[in-house]
């Protein structure tokens, strides 16, 4: 028990006396849990139905994404191989755009994330893919290097990697005139079967390093480390002082709908930020391989599990979990209806779009437009009512004082 | 005649034991915020990362320094402070500190803490006292005080200050979300049920409400407590165990410690060396080896600025808080009025704020999210208070003339919820905050604040079974859940 712990309990057994003269008793019935059981009970069912199904299945999709790499890297001009393994890595990003909402614990930066082992940068860094850095590798045939790619940058793994090398149809390299692969030839040399070839070995190695990270995450909920158990005893452990805490560390999560999705993965193409044009629908996320619109999909859909528990407004409202339960056992069920549809009417929105983005955007900008309003309204509700009716912060707050 | 007793009775001379304490707990805190902050790496968090600052009005002359100017002042502040524990160059060491500590927090508004507004009044009150110390004629490593007693009025400043602190953040209690609806406290004590013994009450409406209650009338009753010898021992236990509380359970920093301090004041003035004797058992007699009375200016036009100084100093701490009035509506949504007012505590504000900018090129309006100009601290600072969005507006509108845009025109939508309402426009949306011809924040363009009672927070009881994962399965059947 630690300083400030004692000073608690003399401070509570010194003034809570007529608190509980006045309160009577708190404690629930035996078929209710309450106060930090009932947020340790939502942060178990979190684990159990979001964060470890979703885990599983990743692991599973970036084993048929080895699986079909190794096919392709044995018939590297086969063009049905190519197709087969371009599908298979759309599943793991499906998979992976889910868990890109779950970034607490293990997943999350080993800087500033409680319990992060910083393992979402190993198997996704998108936006900061060096592509050049990619080519060289290529070129020079460094990937072979296990021990190397173990201990690489962030930008030259993962799933963003990935795309770069297996939808990359060109045979131009992404690097400038005066890099060492154009000056010295080394690259011009290869013929365009070469490059396919080398892109596919490539390929082979960073798949295989992303079913190493997708298992090494896994591991690290349920192994030997077993994270799962510092999540849902939070409180009882080191990473998290409360469940409450442990909440928070889920609502900031969630905040990737306004940090990344809104500001970034739409809000950049959209000329809002970092954009010196109009539009830049070249910043869209996964613009090789067009799937901006099914990534975001995905990002809501995991979006409305964490905090709902369901896949539908109508399961949600039929059974209330999550967040929704909290908001809901708290008084504020208008507040989580109005969540639920504003979620509802942002997935109408991605809806209405038949293509991808970067072509939506002149083709019909003001339905792209409309998505960034929907997403907006949406986490206006989460930075304003949300955090005040469950009383979490904000995500990325500085330690600090307040009043 | 009340006059005249008034001037007497101030004249009274008295042990500046109690001053002298003040001065040491005052540097002791002093230190330990200067160190922590050192320690913490705020400086890099609050001064280093961030590109935009919002300005005081009137103040934005103040220089910005860099992250390694700033450290400096820090340590400035630190050095400084254990001169004024030790009492060595005590009026020397105390400006400095001032300096420093004021200049840094001159830098950005969302920097701004009841606290330090109290340790810049309270240290320039005791930076005007006479709570020196000199080395001893005979012992040279021994340090005297310069000044033995001081006349009563010296002490009664330092009360009053204290007093005025408590009494504006009772009143500014004395609303019906306060007192009625019993927020922002029911929304903030539900989160924290994991408090030793007591968390579980935390919950429930009626814990909210006796906190409410027992802190309003804590502030409001409490310097009168103090100033009555049969109740002040009671008083200040009370005291103590309210700050104890308010430290544990919110993250208030310093704010519990200096008020405890300074609320010292109001003891009898030899209470430390009282104190001492006794925890000695007598073999400390504390007693000065020689008296030295302070002496008032022999000119009589010295004395009266004294006197005028102290009845500006009093009337500023009067007035300052209750210049909110001079506006209509709630100060906790409009916050005019709100900073240098002693309302600590009282609201949970979370806004959002995003800017919509247009120009002459551009056939639409684009979204700015303020996250490209403020760090998430400032970003959340700021999402409540008028001024600050409208001078980040102001800003980027600067910055996109600068860029060649013309007719740069920006408007917000900034929703808040004022103690868990439902969000509202904070601001209309309507509004060119840039509008050439515009000086700031423009009063007309705060929306009206909200009309409708705050929630009540209620427990949170969960069945202890769930059903299993609607997204991964089919059946409905029942899982336990409890961990």
């Amino acid at each position: 028990m630690n300083t400030t712990s004692v000073l608690r309990a003399i401070a509570a057994l010194t003034f809570g006396t007529a608190t509980f003269a006045c309160g009577g008793s708190s404690g629930p019935s035996a078929a209710f849990l309450a106060g930090e059981e009932a947020r340790r009970a939502i942060l178990t069912d979190i684990a159990d139905s979001v964060v470890n199904p979703s885990q599983a299945e990743f692991v599973l999709k970036t084993e048929s994404l080895v699986t079909a790499v190794e096919t392709l890297a044995a018939a590297p001009e086969d063009a049905g191989a190519a197709t087969a393994v371009r599908a298979a890595w759309a599943g793991a990003m499906d998979s992976w755009q889910e868990q890109e909402v779950l970034q607490f614990g293990p997943a999350g930066s080993a800087v500033g994330t409680a319990g992060g082992k910083g393992l979402r940068d190993r198997i996704y860094s998108w936006p900061l893919t060096n592509t050049c850095r990619l080519d060289q590798e290529t070129a020079s045939g460094g990937y072979a290097d296990a021990t190397a790619l173990a201990v690489a940058a962030a930008n030259v793994r993962g799933l963003d990697a990935l795309e770069y090398l297996l939808f990359n149809t060109s045979l131009e390299n992404a690097c400038p005139i005066n890099a060492e692969i154009n000056s010295s030839g080394s690259w011009a040399a290869l013929s365009g079967p070469e490059i396919r070839t080398k892109r596919a070995a490539h390929a082979l190695a960073l798949a295989k390093d992303v079913r190493d990270s997708a298992r090494a995450l896994q591991a690290a909920w349920t192994g030997a480390n077993d994270f799962r158990a510092e999540f849902v005893e939070a409180g009882r452990h080191v990473v998290y002082h409360s469940a409450q805490d442990a909440l928070n560390a889920v609502s900031n999560a969630l905040f990737y709908l306004d940090m990344e999705v809104k500001d970034v993965k739409l809000g950049t193409p959209l000329g809002y930020s970092n954009c010196t044009t109009d539009l830049c629908p070249e910043a869209f996320e996964g613009h090789l391989s067009f799937r901006a619109k099914p990534n975001i999909e995905a990002n809501v859909r995991a979006f409305r599990r964490v905090l709902s528990g369901a896949d539908t407004t109508a399961a949600a409202r039929a059974t209330p979990r999550h967040f929704y339960a909290l908001l809901t056992a708290a008084g504020a069920g208008g507040l989580a209806d109005r969540m639920l549809d504003a979620t509802d009417r942002l997935e109408t929105a991605l809806g209405a779009i038949t293509t991808d983005l970067a072509s939506a955007v002149f083709n019909d900008l003001p339905a792209v437009e409309a998505i960034y309003g929907q997403l907006k309204a949406l986490t206006d509700l989460l930075k304003t009512e949300f955090i005040s009716a469950l009383d979490l912060e904000l995500p990325q707050r500085a330690d600090g004082d307040n009043d | 005649m009340w006059w005249a007793r008034l001037k007497t009775a101030g004249a009274r001379p008295v042990d500046v034991a109690s001053l002298v304490a003040l001065r040491v707990a005052f540097g002791v805190l002093a230190l330990f915020g200067a160190v922590r902050f050192l320690a913490n790496g705020w400086v890099d968090r609050f001064f280093g990362i961030p590109t935009f600052f919002f300005r005081y009005e009137g103040f934005e002359w103040v220089p910005v320094p860099s992250e390694g100017g700033i450290t400096t002042l820090f340590v400035v502040m630190a050095m400084s402070a254990v001169g004024i524990i030790v009492g060595w160059r005590y009026r020397l060491s105390m400006a400095a500190y001032l300096v420093a500590f004021i200049w840094v927090e001159l830098i950005d508004v969302t920097n701004y803490l009841n606290h330090y507004y109290l340790v810049t009044l309270l240290g320039a009150l005791l930076l005007c006292l006479p709570l020196g110390a000199t080395p001893s004629s005979t012992k040279r490593w021994r340090l005297t005080p310069e000044i033995t007693e001081v006349p009563a009025w010296m002490v009664w400043l330092v009360r009053f200050q204290v007093g005025v602190v408590y009494i504006f953040a009772g009143l500014a209690k004395a609303g019906p979300d306060w007192l009625i609806h019993a927020q922002p406290l029911n929304l903030w004590l539900s989160s924290r049920t994991d408090f030793p013994l007591i968390g579980p009450l935390f919950e429930h409406h009626a814990t909210a409400l006796i906190f409410s209650w027992a802190g309003f009338l804590h502030d409001l009753l409490i310097p009168l407590l103090l100033l009555w010898s049969r109740t002040r021992a009671l008083a200040f236990a009370a005291l103590v165990g309210f700050h104890a509380m308010t430290h544990l359970l919110f993250n208030i920093g310093m704010f519990p410690f200096i008020m405890t301090a300074a609320a010292t004041s109001f003891f009898e003035p030899a209470w430390p060396r009282r104190l001492l004797r006794r925890l000695s058992r007598g073999a400390w007699q504390m007693r000065p080896t020689a008296i030295k009375v302070w002496q008032s200016p022999r000119a009589a036009w010295t004395r009266t600025a004294i006197a005028i100084a102290a009845i500006i100093f009093c009337t500023y701490q009067v007035l300052m808080p209750l210049r909110t009035h001079l506006h209509d509506g709630d100060v906790l949504w409009h916050e005019q009025g709100m900073r240098w007012s002693w309302r600590v505590m009282v609201r949970e504000k979370n806004g959002t704020v995003t800017y919509r900018v247009k120009t002459a090129e551009s056939h639409r309006e684009k979204y700015v999210s303020p996250l490209q100009y403020l760090t998430p601290h400032q970003a959340r600072e700021f999402s409540g208070q008028p001024d600050m969005i409208v001078a980040l507006g102001r800003h980027i509108a600067g910055q996109w003339r600068a860029r060649g845009f013309d007719d740069v025109e920006v408007r917000v939508d900034a929703l808040a919820s004022l103690n868990g309402r439902p969000a509202i426009p904070l601001l209309d949306p309507d509004a060119d905050i840039a509008a050439p011809g515009t000086r700031g924040l423009d009063p007309a363009w705060i929306e009206a604040g909200p009309t409708t009672a705050p929630p009540i927070r209620l427990p949170i009881q969960l069945p202890a079974r769930v059903p299993r994962s609607h997204t991964r399965s089919t059946g409905d059947d029942y899982v336990d859940v409890t961990p």
